[in-house]
């Protein structure tokens, strides 16, 4: 009996000890991911472009405070956005400083210069009312910067807004693929101009929760991308 | 009379063409090359400048021989974002408040733009901040 209770203690100890071993592990693995991704964006600068109201000041924002801002107004005129550490939960960046600028055809040459000095290219799109003739010729005009030989900066696209679409907000999340796919597939001709398709993801910048959720798929393609 | 650069303002429908005069004209949108070099020269101010105020709906940025002020009027676009417009003026110390006001309110009109009367106040005590600001020696060249 005194040894059954003694085996009983031993297993559940070994058993302990193993949890401790690959809790520890993984809290490693977790931190080591941690780093090369904080490493690998360190003193990287993002260039957020959109048409207007697309959400370029709202994520520039959030992405230098960590916040929503409290009042909304037209972008009419460049400014910058300071360096600062962005932090969402145990993550924090070190991103440079970069530029909000308007969202008019006619910063077109500010947006090129952004482009041109950045390292990685957010292009947002609204998704609510769709302007394909807008995004056409602004993705015309982005692959033409990228086709330059020492553009090096990596690409994404960014459908924001997506929480006035009723059916993607009720989609489950084994419909989200198709949906996904249908959404890529209508923009078509405006990614035509594109040899290889950029990334897209799809999200809202009306909450907190939901920018945090959006910005941490941005995160994560930028770590892979 | 002051010398008016550029007024520049975005459409409340956020998809119509921007409202912009270059030199008392209204830019057509066909006059890509400009509209730009309008927008460029705005955002250039407001870059390099120094914020001089922001109070009450209103900032007046200084770079050089010119300052842009920014005022917001009553409307606000479909997105219920508050519509600033700008305007972008070459310094001139001859140049009295009251002339400039003029301006920021005949261009709001233009485009059916309110501003109010505290407004208003706000973009004069903006013009007095300028006004006690020496004038630069400097020309318009590296904004241009």
């Amino acid at each position: 009996m005194v040894w059954r209770v003694v085996a009983g203690i031993a297993g559940f100890a070994v058993a302990g000890v193993y949890g401790w071993m690959k809790r520890d592990e993984i809290v490693e693995m977790t931190s080591d991911l941690w780093d090369s991704l904080i490493l690998r964006l360190k003193g990287k600068k993002i260039a957020v472009l959109g048409a207007r109201g697309s959400g370029k000041t709202t994520l520039l924002t959030f992405l230098s405070k960590g916040e929503l801002p409290a009042e909304t107004a037209q972008t009419i005129m460049a400014s910058s956005v300071s360096a600062r550490r962005f932090s969402l939960k145990d993550l924090n960046l070190d991103l440079k400083e970069t530029r909000d600028l308007p969202g008019g055809e006619g910063a077109f040459d500010d947006w090129k210069k952004l482009h041109d000095e950045s390292d990685y290219v957010i292009y947002l799109i609204k998704s609510a009312g769709l302007d394909k003739d807008r995004i056409a010729y602004d993705l015309k005009k982005i692959n033409e910067w990228r086709s330059a030989e020492k553009c090096k900066s990596k690409f994404l696209i960014v459908a924001t807004h997506m929480d006035l679409d009723s059916a993607y907000m009720a989609l489950k999340p084994q419909e989200c693929g198709d949906f996904f796919d249908r959404f890529v597939n209508d923009l078509g001709r405006c990614l035509a101009p594109f040899k290889t398709p950029p990334a897209v993801i799809l999200g809202s910048l009306e909450s907190q929760k939901h920018t945090e959720k959006l910005v941490s798929e941005i995160i994560g393609w930028m770590n892979h991308a | 009379m002051p010398r008016v650069k550029v007024c520049f303002a975005q459409a409340l429908d956020n998809s119509a063409p921007d409202h912009i005069v270059w030199d008392g004209q209204t830019l057509p949108v066909q006059s890509e090359r400009e509209r730009s070099l309008a927008c460029t020269l705005v955002s250039s101010v407001s870059m390099a400048g120094e914020k001089l105020y922001e109070m009450e709906g209103v900032r007046l940025f200084l770079a050089g021989p010119l300052f842009v002020l920014e005022v917001m009027p009553q409307e606000r676009d479909v997105a219920n974002r508050a519509a600033p417009i700008a305007i972008c003026i070459e310094r001139d110390d001859d140049d009295t408040a009251m002339t400039i006001v003029d301006v920021v309110q005949s261009f709001a009109e233009s485009i059916g733009r309110t501003i109010t009367a505290d407004r208003m106040s706000s973009v004069k005590m903006a013009l007095d901040t300028l006004a006690k600001k020496k004038r630069p020696r400097g020309c318009l060249v590296p904004f241009l």
